[in-house]
């Protein structure tokens, strides 16, 4: 990214910035990562006491370590593009990085919760926020940052899963070299299928969209049939490359390590979703993203500007479907069987509800809209389950699946007369009123 | 002097319906030029079509050349256009309403490749404008009139023009905003940046500018230099509300009704 160099503070004149050494400030970063080393060799149970506290003041300790190595000067204007520069982003940054690479460990114990409460497979439902979160990331990339209504996201999952099938399956490649092909495909269909949008926009624009997922629809049932015939395609589990055999914490047996359970998955697909997550935000920060939201926002005074309006569009269309289609080549390598019907219309729908719901500006409304998506439906099926009282009404354990739906509807149209800007405007308004709150308290104990 | 632009025989239709006949306007290096007149006179076509973005709105140039700097630019892209040097305020601001003011006047930079020599801009944007740092990183939308003209000139500022277009800087805005806009475009203007300003605002548009021209349906009816044009009689019955007379009519209409 060219705007990097914008980060370097050390041009910046401005005496009040405290400066903290490159070193030290990815230091609470690295140890958040490393924990899982720590984590693997304890056998972490979180449930047992001692081990609560433990990971609560690690917790605690990493984020108030970030939140120190911060620069302190909001107002400079070459700070205002960096990742992480304010104090509160570094600190939940480095304490979400915790709190994520414990979550397969905390999940990976034979814990049995009061009630009932489902627990191992709440790693099913990890994995997919994941690997929706990417999917819905991409698509809120073009739909809700650069203003393109595209409803063709669908065809891009089957695209990046034709890819995993040939090159893996036919061509017998690695798995890991299906996931650039997947993209470098993706992206130049996208670019293609991006045309009509030059001309097209709105709701125009969403029905050429439908268009082409039908024809995109047509060449993977063709496809499927030609090479696989009606049962589907079966997928191997991948094989981690030799040349990562080295990593603590992985046994290869036999020369071979398979990603074959939710754990190992769950790596895999963190590691996958945060470097393409990581990518979009840093094109957001850049140029060409603040050309997408010009071009959203106003394409006349974009023109105006000097920005290449047509061009942006097809940057948009190609980002977002390679990253789209190299998560429908993750989500089929995950899932293990994709048929000819894996890929309808719906699932962009999925896609619309995460973003609208997560919030439409920025990656992050991706996040917590694919974590609306998938985990409340799980926390419905066990409270109708379950929960004494709910579990006797007949009604809904009759139309199990269509309370869920109509429970997820009424909270999707709650979230949204709450907060029109999502989940994420709900976080940022709730964050920045407990940062004044604790600024005010620093200030008052200074005077 | 060598011109900065000139136009020479322009004429731009939308379909059969001609906005510009034959305009011929020239701004001089680092010169202030004024343009006036009323609704539909043309205004905006002139600076739609010096901007390249005539065929957003689907207009055609049938005659006419438009050159900058001694090239012609009247069949350029916008954004070589921005890329050569022109800088264009448009009509009603049109900023990015969910755009940070920081987000905003970055975009302006959006033809330029120096990431260095852009942050210097933005520095000196924020100096010229000591309103806009404390609103840096507000969303844009939710400025006040003027702070978002300020934004919107900060903007086409961070293209490095030497030719700033402005579209009607005072559409909606306070008298005494207008008066301090203007005087910054004098500042601008100082610093070696020509200024074209677009302007329904006849008298403040006189103060200000140097020299001016007069559209009236698609033709320039009058032009001259603007000290000259102020004490025009014809410039002040068209363009200032009659100028002293006002009061005059307003007793005639009185004494009238009182009849």
């Amino acid at each position: 990214m060219s705007e990097m160099t914008i980060t370097d503070t050390s041009t910046s004149g401005s005496s009040s910035v405290k400066r903290v050494p490159a070193s030290l400030r990815m230091l609470p970063f690295l140890v958040a990562l490393a924990s899982p080393l720590i984590l693997d060799n304890i056998s972490w149970n979180p449930f047992a006491g001692w081990k609560i506290v433990v990971g609560f003041i690690l917790l605690i300790g990493v984020g108030k370590f970030a939140w120190s190595t911060a620069e302190r000067d909001p107002d400079d204007p070459r700070l205002a593009l960096k990742l992480w520069h304010r104090p509160d982003q570094r600190a939940l940054t480095a304490m979400t990085c915790l709190a994520l690479v414990a979550v397969p460990f905390v999940l990976g114990t034979d814990f049995d919760p009061p009630m009932d409460f489902p627990w191992a497979s709440w790693f099913r439902i990890v994995n997919y926020i994941i690997l929706f979160a990417l999917g819905a990331g991409a698509f809120n990339l073009l739909a809700g940052y650069t203003g393109q209504l595209s409803m063709a996201h669908a065809a891009f999952l089957m695209i990046g899963t034709m890819v995993g099938a040939h090159v893996g399956l036919i061509w017998g490649q690695s798995f890991w070299l299906c996931l650039p092909i997947a993209a470098v495909a993706g992206a130049a269909l996208g670019a293609l299928f991006g045309i009509p949008a030059l001309r097209l926009r709105g709701l125009y624009l969403m029905l050429a969209t439908i268009g082409v997922h039908f024809i995109v629809l047509l060449g993977w049932k063709e496809y499927l049939v030609h090479y696989f015939g009606f049962g589907g395609v079966r997928f191997n589990p991948p094989n981690l490359p030799s040349w990562l055999h080295w990593v603590p914490g992985i046994n290869p047996e036999d020369g071979e390590f398979l990603i074959n359970t939710q754990f190992r998955w769950f790596w895999v697909n963190l590691t996958i979703t945060t470097i393409c997550l990581l990518f979009l935000v840093n094109v957001i920060r850049s140029r060409e993203g603040r050309a997408f939201a010009a071009v959203r926002d106003r394409d006349i005074s974009a023109t105006l500007l000097g920005i290449n309006v047509a061009r942006s569009k097809l940057v948009a269309f190609a980002l977002s479907s390679a990253m789209v289609s190299v998560s429908g080549c993750l989500l089929s390598y995950y899932n293990r069987a994709r048929s000819e019907d894996s890929f309808n219309l719906e699932q962009v729908l999925d896609y619309g509800i995460i973003i609208v719901v997560g919030g439409f500006m920025g990656i992050q409304g991706a996040i917590f809209g694919s974590v609306f998506f998938f985990a409340l439906p799980m926390y419905f099926e066990w409270m109708r389950e379950e929960l004494p009282f709910i579990s006797d009404i007949d009604f809904f354990s009759r139309y199990a699946g269509e309370v869920d739906l109509a429970i997820r509807g009424i909270l999707v149209v709650v979230v949204l007369v709450w907060r029109p800007d999502g989940l994420a405007g709900l976080w940022q308004s709730a964050k920045n009123r407990v940062l004044r709150q604790f600024q005010n308290s620093q200030t008052g104990a200074a005077q | 002097m060598s011109n900065a632009l000139s136009i020479d025989g322009l004429s731009v239709s939308y379909g059969p319906i001609p906005a510009l006949k034959n305009v011929s306007i020239e701004v001089p290096n680092g010169g202030f030029v004024a343009v006036l007149g009323a609704n539909g006179a043309g205004k905006t076509t002139l600076v739609r079509t010096i901007s390249g973005v005539l065929y957003l709105q689907k207009g055609k140039r049938t005659s006419g050349s438009i050159k900058f700097g001694g090239k012609e630019i009247s069949k350029s892209k916008s954004r070589s256009i921005v890329r050569g040097g022109i800088a264009h305020v448009p009509e009603g601001r049109m900023l990015f309403p969910h755009l940070t003011v920081d987000e905003n006047l970055r975009c302006g930079a959006a033809s330029r490749r120096d990431t260095a020599g852009i942050s210097d801009t933005l520095s000196e944007v924020f100096d010229l404008f000591p309103q806009l740092p404390p609103l840096q990183h507000q969303q844009a939308g939710l400025l006040s009139g003027g702070e978002q003209q300020m934004v919107a000139v900060g903007r086409a500022l961070m293209a490095k023009p030497s030719l700033l277009i402005c579209d009607e800087l005072s559409l909606g805005l306070a008298p005494l905003i207008v008066r301090d806009l203007f005087l910054l475009l004098d500042r601008i203007n100082q610093e070696g940046v020509a200024v074209l300003a677009i302007e329904q605002n006849a008298r403040i548009a006189l103060r200000h500018s140097k020299y001016a021209y007069a559209l009236e349906v698609g033709e320039v009816v009058l032009e001259g230099p603007s000290a000259e044009l102020r004490e025009n009689q014809e410039v002040q019955d068209l363009y200032m509300g009659g100028g002293g007379d006002i009061r005059e009519a307003y007793t005639a209409i009185r004494r009238e009704v009182n009849r």
